[in-house]
This record gives C-alpha cells, structure tokens and sequence, in this order.
C-alpha cells in the first residue's frame, strides 16, 4: 500500500465492491471532505459505541456521484478489491505473524511495567505509613500490607516486585526458591507469555501483507477504462448522467451534497459542512427540460420540503448532445474522463415551497 | 405555491422556516447528552462528532444511553468563530472514527472462512450475542483428504451468515480466518493454514456472497445495532418447521407416582386416603368417559339433523326464490323474504360483491398485455432516477425481492435459535436506485409470503419439513406450545417497551402517588381553613358528607348486584355482560354504564390504520435507510355502521 501511495500521490484510493464505493482510511475520508468537500456517508459500526446508529465509522460509502466528480477531476483511484486482496502466500502469512506477535509481546511489555509501577507505588506509600507509627501499630500492619502484597501479587504472577517490599525475610526466601527452579529471565518470559493482550481486527487492508492494490488489473484511474473493466459503469444512461450534471453543478457553486432519501429528493444541498449546518434545500433531478411534472408531485414536494424545513429543488438538465452516435454506447466515454473537457450539460433549478395563503 | 421564474440557489430563494440558532460557544459547552439537541429537526442530519468524546468518556460510569445530535447553525456566515467550530468538528469526526478494534484475545471468538457452504464456521464461541447468531449445522466434513477415498465424517457446527459475521468483525468480536495459497499439502490433523481478514478484505470475500446483498447487510446491522434480534426468513421457518421440543406432557410427574389404572389418565395412589377412595374414583372416571360418549353422540346426531334440515331449506328457497343468480345463498333484501329488522342484515345482503383481501386479484399478465402503452408511459414518467424501470419484473413478481427476507424480533424476546417463536417483524429489502415503490401484485405477493395473525399457519409455520408428520394430538399440543410461547413473547416484549414497560408504569405509580399527596395536602389544610373560617356551617358540611357515603354505598351494592336482575326485562336495569357482539346489550345505554365495566364495542379506526398483516419494507439507497411499514387495510372487515354501532364485522 505504501507503494501505492507514492505512486498515486495525492489520490484517494476509492475501493469497489460491486459497485459500491469504499474509503477505508481516516486520512482519505479527511482529505475528500476537506479538500473537495465530499462527505461521504459513515455507515461501519463505531469501534467504542458500537450499540447505536447515531454515530458511525469507517467504511466510508460514498454515492455514484461523488466518485464520478472525484474521478473526473483526476484525484481518485478506482481499486478492485475483490481482486486486490490474494491468498496469502506462506511468506506473507509469516511476516503478518510476526508483526502480530510483536504487537502482542508490545502490549504485554507495557501491562507488566504499569503493573510494576502500580505495585511499587502501593508498597512505598504503605511503607511510609507503617515507619510512622508505634512500634506495635507498625507490626500489625507491616503483616496486614504484608499479607495483601502477597495476595496481590499471587493475582498477578507477580515476583520482582519482591526486592522492594519492605519486610523482604520470607519473601527472599521465596524468590530464591522460585529463582533455584528456574532463571530470572526465562520466569518474566513466562509471565509475559499467560498475560492477556487486545487482539486487534484491522480496519483497512493497507497493513496486510497480502494486499496488491498496486497493478493494472485493480487500479484504474479513469472513469472509461474503470468502464471497459466492468469495475465501475456508473453513468451508464441519461438519467444517472442528469444526476451527476446536478450533482458536479451543485458542487462547482460550493454546495455540499448529501443523499436526499430522507426528505424525498434525489440529493439535500447543505451550504457548508453538513457537521455544521442544515441542509437548505432538498433536489430532485429532472432529466430533460421536457420531462413533465405531474401537479401532484409538485405539491407533494412542495408540502414535504416545507415540513422539512427546507425549499424543495427542481433541478432540470439539458445533457449536451452526443456529439457522434458512438458516444451513445460507451465507446465515447473517455470524453466525460476529465471535468475540464466538458460538462455534463446544463442544469436550470426552480426553488418551490409553499405559499401558505390562506393558512 | 410555486415561485415563479427559476432563480438559482445562490440567490436567496424563500428562506426555510426559521432554524434555531445558537451561538457557537453554548453548543460546545452544551455537549451533555441531555442537552438542546434538535429533535424537532427531523433524526436526518448529521450528528455531532463533538460530543463523541463526552459521551465515550461517561459510557463506562453511566448506565446505557442514547446519543442525541447536537446543534447546528443555519448557514456559513463567514464568522471566524464559525470555521474553528467546524474544524473542531471534523477533527472530532476523524479521531472517532480512526478508534481501533480491540479486544482482549482470550473473548475472542476465532472463525473461518468456508468457502465452499460461503458460511463462516465458528470454532469455539464466547459472549451471549451468540445465544441468537448463527446457525447450527451438520454438514459432511472431510476429515482425512489423504485416505482414498477421503475420510468424511458428520460434523455439528456452528455458521455464521455473511452478515453475522461482517456485523461481529465490525464489532471486533471475532477474527476471521481465510486460507492462505500453501503450495504444499498441510498435515491432515490439523486445520489448513489461514490468515486472519481485515474488514475490508471481509467485505471484498463476502459481500453478494448467499444473498447477502450490500443493502441487505445495511439493513441487518442497523437493527443489531439498535439491539434487534435479526434473522433470515427462511432460516426461521426451516427451524421452525422442525418438530420442535414437544415438551413431556405435564401429567407424567403424577404418573411416576403410584399406580397406573389407565395408562392415559393414572389416580394418584400415594396416601391412605387415594387408596381408601380408589374405587369411587376410578367409577366417576368411567362415569365420565360415559357421559362424554353419550354427550358426543348427541352432539353429532342434532348437526346432522341441522344439516339435513339446512339443505333442505336452501333447496326450497332456491327453487322459490326470484334472484337467486346474484350469488346470496340465503334471502335477504332482495330475496323472496326480505328481513327488514336490523341493519346488519340489510347491509350483508347488500354487498353482494365479494371484497376484501382474501379474493385473489386478476391475474398481471393479462394487465400487462392489454395496456402495453400504460408501462410505457409510466416508465417516462414521475421518476426520473430509475431508467431501466423496464427492467424490474413489472407483471408477476419473479424475484424474491418483494418477499421477507429478515424476521426481526424486538431484544425482550425469549429467542431461541433452536425454535424461534414466531416473527414481530417481516423485513423486505429494496435498493431505492434500480425499484418503484412495488405495484398491488407485488403487494399482494409480500402479502402472500405473511401468515394471517392468530391463525394455526402463524403458530405453525408454513410447512412441516419433510418427513415429519404429526399426529392430530401432537399437532394441538404443538399449537398449544406454539400459542404459549407467542403469548410469552409478547408479554416479555410488552413489559420491556412502550405503554405498559415496567419501568413506565413504576414511573406512572409514583407519579400518581406524588399527586394523591399533594392532593391531600391541600385538602388537609383546606380544611383547616375552612374549619375556623365557617364553623357556623359545619352541620350542612356533615350532613353532606353523610349523605354522598350513603349514596357511595347504594351505588356499589347497585352495580355489584345488577347481574343478578339481569334477566328482568330490558330498559330495566343494564346487563353487566353485554359483549362487544352486543346480544344482550342496548346501545342507548352505553353512556351511561360509566361505573360498570367498559360495554363498548371496540374502535374500528386503530386496527383499521394496523391493518390485518404488515411488512416492513426497507429502502437503501447507499448507506441511507428508510423502513415504511404496510398494512393490509380491512376495509370489507370491520363496519362502521350497523345494529350495534362500528365494529368487527363479519
């Protein structure tokens, strides 16, 4: 993956499951929403909150749209991820475990010191209570501070601990046997080893070795060889071509667009972040300016944008002309590669919401 | 309505109705959960990735709780204040999100891949969401590939579908294991060689894998998520087509006890006394066995006289009555006898064309045929993002789209994978890019796919699995359990959620309590004022107070004994038992039966808004879901005029 990063420098990889839209890292879902404003929809489940739909995480699903404009100003990759990912051959199977385990040996190095840590602080703050007191007082809870380190430390397979506590007699005696059985050394082996570590499930494939997103095969960074693969046909027809039109316009005026389901449009246009702000608008996309609109959708969207608080869109596109017949059938779709060769077409919009006379 | 002339969106069109607007430190300061979130603004927008913190920080003190979004201003106003918030805001977001999957590997439930049966197998299972995941299976196992042929054995073992293990890697709750390309043989004892998945690479392997559709794993994780207990359709009904765990029968603990006279039903024979008492009881059991025969054969031979005399009396009226072709068995309004004595009798005779949802619909094909220019035109038509509306089966629902697909239980339910109690919920799944809303064939083949409630089907499943046939003993204790065990469900799952919860309801009682104090508070102290204000008028108070208890009295005994007059003629006193079928009852007194027990009939309008079955239809359109439930309206059902007012018709 990191080959892959230089060589695609400043590209997001998008990663495509049949036709749905992937971003599987936090530096890539931060540079589209800051850089182009693409925001994506989170819809894994939160790591830390995991019983809510509130607030969801990594995979990042973005819509056809969003991909569109993101290829066609050339700053996303297209990955196969079915193809990307291969059997593991033994060698990488070896190298994953071996970094598994160094992580495991890691985080259980850090458990045994904080545990270390915790102990000694918990001796010496025992120790100075009992020094101050009478000497009757001090014997009593010497033993009881005596008894509860060695409960404490039977908990926790414990036993350097044992040169700092302070009545150190039997416990010498102890560590000696202990120490006669077998080396210091291999006896902190062998705790490290029953102590409990975090599996980690890997979010992202770009750590595992067996991850070849880098070839000619998965990667694709235009819309038409994407295409031809059969990875990526979106826009296939006029109407999805009319939403993109909307879509890229929209964008270009700096709107922010997210998916308008809930509110019965095609797309809610927010002025700015949506973290931020409400969404003004709610767009339906009308694909050619002769396309009739039945009243009653109008009022219907009319009363439901108004019940949203929000001004319903009619968007309506007059897509350019083909300009040679074979532009029709795919054969011409590099023209669309790139946002600077040409546009989708035009997009008129017509604001509606409700007159409220008489109410 | 419409504004005239286009106008861009940079221009100010007509504003929305005024959001709430706050200054951007009070929405930072104001990240408790339970602070100003905008619950009037529809649950669409985006939530608040700033209170994320304060909410992970408290999950480990705090019982459980449900986040709230937070609040938002209206526009960009180009305020520095403004983008600081909203830098504060993504990074919020991006450190939320980039929070690893960790747990502690000794709950880690170790799975892998199968390619073969696209299931994932379990090895070993730790935690309770197991108790309601996955899928037992026996399945023929190599066990040795090198023996010729190769050693197969019968293996029960645990699967988890796509969805159920995507949902539990997305949880981190289990690693994954796929096979790695091993050039060489492995050893033959041991498992084969596997690397465990990251989720991309579990999307990328089981995505579209055993009809695990992106939309429909959307679907399947937001209710897990929200707690649900979700299952394939027709995983339940396969498992609830087992016979099932007919429980011993429940007299067998008396039947282990003494001796057996009748091997069906056994006398206890423990004490002194049963034995002492033997014989007479034994007689009266005979006595009854006797009683019922006789009781039987009279029952049998007065239907059959009934029978006899009905068809006879059809014959008749067949043969006399002028306008019998209209499809009335009996007479009616329009018979030869035309009965004008209630309005029931003219209304059924009236609807001499039959409705309802039970009356199948003309067969599509014939639709399609005859009005081919109608699809087209539909298909140009109102929705402008679905082109290849051709496409999807317009006639006869081929697809197995518009059928259940996931049953869903609400989390109070005793689920057992083992035998799961029927579904609350029948989800169907549908991608809102490439389907319309479904057409009334459609509806009607979801329809289809949905027992009737309280019907034997519903306890019972659609069909047995084969192989399995049931006596008609077993098949009625069978109903009996299955009635049970809906009943139990349904009781759980109302005391957990809604009206009645516990929780409300304890709630409800300490409310109610609180104010009975404060009520007499105030009156206590009412009446001291009163006291030494009016002391003059105390023998009027007295006299006033005896008196409405000594009405209090005539009343209880009144409305406690009224039963026993019941049988006085009507307009005398009110039957206590007049049905919601209203035999006995006179509508007329209805308002005035306000101390007896509730003699309404019941309120057509909510079962009517329920409707006799409902689906649950899911619409995702890239990651956003919207459930719309239907419900099959019984217009034809329930009336709402007639002899006895609205009402469960016939």
């Amino acid at each position: 993956m990191d080959g892959f990063r230089s060589k695609h420098a400043g590209k997001v990889p998008i990663h495509i499951i049949n036709k749905h839209a992937y971003i599987w890292e936090t530096q890539d879902v931060a540079f589209v929403r800051t850089e182009h404003h693409i925001c994506g929809l989170m819809t894994g489940t939160l790591p830390m909150l995991n019983q809510q739909n509130i607030f969801l995480g990594l995979p990042l699903q973005l819509f056809p749209e969003e991909v569109v404009l993101l290829m066609r100003k050339g700053v996303a990759v297209l990955i196969d991820d079915v193809n990307a990912h291969k059997p593991a051959t033994m060698s990488e199977k070896e190298a994953y475990e071996k970094a598994y385990k160094e992580d495991a040996d890691q985080q259980r190095r850090t458990t045994l010191s904080l545990r270390k840590k915790t102990m000694a602080a918990y001796v010496s703050r025992n120790q100075s209570s009992s020094s101050s007191s009478a000497a009757n007082d001090k014997r009593a809870k010497r033993e009881e501070a005596k008894r509860e380190a060695e409960l404490e430390r039977r908990r926790q397979h414990e036993s350097e601990v044992d040169h700092q506590l302070p009545d150190p007699e039997d416990l010498k005696a102890m560590n000696e046997r202990r120490k006669e059985e077998k080396g210091e050394e291999e006896e902190e082996e062998e705790q490290l080893s029953k102590l409990p570590y975090l599996h980690l499930t890997h979010g992202s494939s770009s750590s595992l070795p067996w991850y070849h997103p880098d070839s000619s095969s998965t990667a694709y960074t235009t819309l038409s060889s994407a295409a031809e693969a059969g990875l990526w046909t979106y826009p296939s027809n006029q109407s999805e071509r009319a939403s993109c039109a909307v879509f890229e316009d929209l964008h270009r005026r700096g709107y922010y667009m997210g998916i308008g389901l809930r509110f019965g449009g095609h797309f809610s246009v927010y002025p700015g972040d949506p973290l931020r702000y409400h969404a003004h608008y709610s767009a339906t996309v009308y694909t050619t300016p002769g396309q009739p609109v039945n009243a009653l959708e109008l009022v219907a969207s009319g009363r439901l944008g108004t019940a949203v608080k929000k001004s319903h869109l009619i968007c309506s596109v007059r897509l350019r002309e083909p300009t040679r017949p074979e532009e029709e059938d795919g054969s011409g779709r590099s023209r669309y590669d790139h946002s600077d060769d040409a546009a989708w077409g035009e997009v008129e919009y017509f604001s509606l919401s409700w007159a409220g006379f008489g109410t | 309505m419409a504004q005239p002339g286009p106008s861009t969106p940079s221009t100010k069109s007509p504003a929305p109705t005024k959001h709430k607007r706050d200054n951007a430190d009070k929405s930072v300061k104001d990240s408790n959960k339970n602070g100003a979130g905008s619950d009037s603004e529809a649950e669409d927008e985006m939530p608040d990735y700033l209170r994320i913190a304060s909410l992970t920080s408290k999950s480990s003190s705090t019982s459980t709780f449900i986040p709230k979004r937070g609040e938002k201003d209206f526009e960009p106003t180009g305020f520095g204040g403004q983008s600081k918030l909203l830098q504060r805001s993504r990074e919020a977001m991006f450190s939320a999100i980039s929070g690893e999957r960790r747990i502690s590997e000794r709950n880690l439930t170790r799975t892998t891949w199968d390619p073969s049966v696209n299931r994932v197998v379990a090895h070993q299972t730790f935690g309770k969401i197991f108790d309601s995941m996955g899928v037992s299976v026996k399945r023929d196992v190599v066990v040795d590939p090198h023996s010729d042929p190769p050693a197969i054995a019968k293996v029960t073992r645990l699967e988890l579908l796509p969805e159920e293990a995507l949902f539990l890697l997305e949880r981190g709750a289990i690693s994954c294991g796929i096979t790695v390309d091993d050039p060489k043989p492995h050893p033959s004892d041991q498992m084969p060689e596997c690397t465990p998945m990251s989720l991309q690479q579990a999307f990328s392997v089981m995505l579209d894998k055993d009809g695990c559709s992106r939309e429909r794993y959307q679907v399947y994780a937001y209710l897990k998520r929200l707690g649900y207990v979700v299952q394939r359709a027709d995983i339940v009904e396969a498992a609830r087509a087992q016979p099932g765990p007919i429980k011993k029968e429940r007299t067998t603990s008396v039947e282990t006890q003494g001796l057996i006279s009748d091997p069906k039903r056994p006398l206890r024979l423990v004490t002194i006394f049963d034995l002492l008492l033997y014989i007479p009881r034994r007689l009266s059991q005979i006595a009854q066995d006797a009683l019922s025969w006789l009781w039987s054969l009279v029952k049998n031979m007065v239907a059959n006289v009934r029978r006899t005399c009905k068809s006879v009396a059809n014959k008749l009226s067949k043969t006399t009555g002028p306008t019998s072709g209209v499809g009335i068995s009996r007479p009616g309004l329009l018979g030869s006898q035309a009965r004008w004595d209630n309005y029931n009798n003219i209304f059924e005779s009236l609807q001499i064309i039959p409705s309802g949802h039970d009356f199948n619909l003309p067969q599509p094909t014939t639709r399609v045929g005859s009005h081919p220019s109608r699809t087209n035109s539909e298909s140009s038509g109102s929705t402008t993002f679905v082109e290849k509306s051709t496409e999807p089966a317009k006639g006869i629902p081929s697809d197995s789209e518009y059928e259940p697909f996931y049953y869903a239980y609400r989390p109070a339910t005793p689920y057992k994978k083992s035998h799961p109690p029927p579904p609350e919920f029948r989800i169907c799944i549908v991608n809102a890019r490439d389907r319309h809303l479904p057409n009334v064939w459609e509806f009607e083949h979801m329809f289809q796919a949905v027992p009737i409630p309280g019907s034997e089907e519903e306890l019972f499943g659609s069909s047995l699995a084969e192989g399995v046939e049931l006596s008609a003993e077993e098949k009625a204790e069978r109903l009996q359990q299955e009635r049970e065990l809906k009943k139990l469900t349904e009781e759980r799952n109302k005391s957990a959620y809604g009206m009645f919860s516990q929780n409300k309801l304890k709630a409800d009682a300490e409310k109610r309590k609180k104010r009975e104090e404060e009520i007499n508070l105030r009156r206590q102290r009412m009446e001291g004022e009163a006291k030494a204000a009016e002391a003059g008028q105390s023998w009027w108070m007295r006299l006033r107070s005896r008196l409405t208890e000594r009405l209090s009295i005539i009343l209880f005994f009144y409305l406690r004994f009224s039963s026993l007059f019941a049988h006085c003629p009507p307009g005398v006193l009110f039957s206590r038992g007049s049905t919601p079928s209203g035999r006995g009852g006179n509508r007329f007194h209805h308002n005035h039966t306000r101390g007896g027990p509730d003699t309404r009939p019941p309120n057509p309008f909510p079962p009517l808004k329920a409707g006799r079955r409902t689906v649950v239809l899911a619409v995702v359109d890239n990651g956003i879901t919207s459930m719309i439930r239907f419900g099959e309206t019984e217009f034809a059902k329930w009336k709402l005029a007639g002899r006895d007012g609205p009402g469960r018709g016939v």
